[in-house]
């Protein structure tokens, strides 16, 4: 050790601020993490959707047996490539996919471009856009954990203001689209994630 | 599956999706120090090839646990916690990708890829943690001026703290939060408080240091 510390310049001192996090608790972590990494968040869901699919395929722990036939029924079905896309496939545009799920076009936009945070996203709305596009839950919500999808908008190269690329809160969505029917905007706000 | 040892198995399925997330952050972080150590050692001429991120290669070395492409050597990693594992494996596939690129080779995560970093022998035995990243080469002179000056603004913000500053230099020596307890006849939660407030007083400085892996030779030759 003594013979590593004489080694040690101030690159090495100041790597060490994050190399030895043993025992850290995972919020201190989180937050560590949120201001090195811009997208923080969504690169922690797209790790988690990687790993559902790596313990589905691991095999059930004991006592998850009951779910292990639901982890094989999402591991056998196919990935989901889109929601708007899936819809297209049973004949759905995205306006009478909107309709059908009581939300509104831009908040299927963002769903399918998976631009919404998915722990703020209720699982009502999981189920119901499962439900019409005829995919179990689980795919969907693998499909929402997945990260932002970038637009050609986000990489224009016109004067115009860049297309945000974050990811937004479910709730704070729906309360600023203004396509967003009355009832729908209530019914929405009052779900629980 | 064929390469998860019965014991691997055992233990990957006791790990909960909060325990992994506390691990991803924490390798994630890791991932992204070493990267920029590697950054720093080159004077900037190696940086992560486009595509890449310190997050994507948390994320893969995860991955290669979970299909048996890496192998946990319990001897030599015990205990149930895979993250000491897990940083060699980061350290590998840094080393690999980051030493492809100084080759002029091709280096991918992706496997099938005759030139993917796991062909870089698995022998962890003897072999310190991320002594490949520990080279030889010293920094730059411009980097050494730019990172002392940034050392200098760190303890500035905490000048106003003997507790803190005590703090920071365990903390650059490479110490653990249980050893830092220790040096500072602490417990270790103290520790833990201790450094919420350091990182928040040094945020902006952590962000510039380590917020750009593979941007920041961008950012310094704009002139900062």
């Amino acid at each position: 050790m003594a013979s590593r510390n004489e080694k040690r310049d101030v690159a090495d001192r100041l790597c060490s601020m994050f190399e030895n996090l043993e025992g850290t608790p995972a919020e201190d972590l989180r937050m560590m993490h949120a201001n090195l990494t811009p997208n923080a968040e969504a690169e922690e869901q797209e790790f988690i959707r990687q790993l559902q699919l790596m313990r589905c395929g691991l095999g059930a722990a004991p006592g998850e047996e009951a779910a292990g036939g639901r982890a094989t029924a999402v591991k056998d079905e196919a990935p989901l490539r889109g929601l708007i896309s899936e819809a297209r496939k049973r004949g759905l545009t995205a306006a009478e996919l909107a309709d059908a799920t009581c939300l509104s076009v831009p908040l299927v936009t963002m769903l399918d471009l998976r631009l919404i945070r998915y722990a703020s996203i209720p699982r009502q709305v999981v189920e119901d856009v499962a439900g019409v596009i005829r995919r179990s839950t689980e795919q969907v919500a693998l499909y929402l954990q997945g990260a932002p999808i970038r637009t050609a908008v986000a990489y224009s190269d016109t004067d115009a203001p860049a297309e945000s690329q974050e990811q937004q809160d479910f709730l704070d969505v729906v309360n600023t689209d203004t396509s967003l029917l009355g009832e729908r905007r209530a019914r929405l706000s009052g779900m629980t994630s | 599956m064929g390469g998860v040892s019965s014991e691997t198995r055992l233990i990957l399925r006791g790990i909960s999706e909060d325990d992994w997330r506390r691990h991803y952050r924490e390798l994630a972080v890791y991932a992204r120090a070493r990267c920029q150590r590697w950054v720093w050692r080159t004077g900037g001429r190696e940086n992560l090839p486009e595509g890449y991120s310190p997050d994507a290669i948390a994320r893969e070395a995860i991955t290669r646990l979970y299909d048996g492409t890496r192998v946990w050597n319990h001897d030599q990693y015990p205990g149930g916690d895979p993250v000491p594992f897990l940083k060699a494996v980061v350290d590998s596939l840094i080393w690999g990708l980051l030493s492809g690129a100084e080759h002029k080779r091709t280096i991918t995560l992706d496997e099938g890829n005759p030139d993917r970093a796991d062909d870089q022998p698995q022998n962890f035995d003897g072999l310190e943690q991320g002594a490949g990243l520990y080279q030889a080469s010293t920094l730059t002179p411009d980097d050494k001026i730019y990172l002392e000056e940034m050392e200098r603004r760190i303890m500035a913000a905490i000048a106003d703290s003997r507790e803190l500053v005590e703090f920071f230099e365990h903390l650059s020596e490479g110490l653990k939060p249980s050893e830092i307890a220790a040096r500072m006849n602490t417990d270790v939660k103290r520790v833990y408080v201790l450094r919420k407030t350091f990182d928040r007083r040094t945020a902006e400085i952590q962000r510039e240091l380590f917020g750009l892996v593979g941007q920041r030779q961008e950012a310094k030759k704009e002139g900062r």
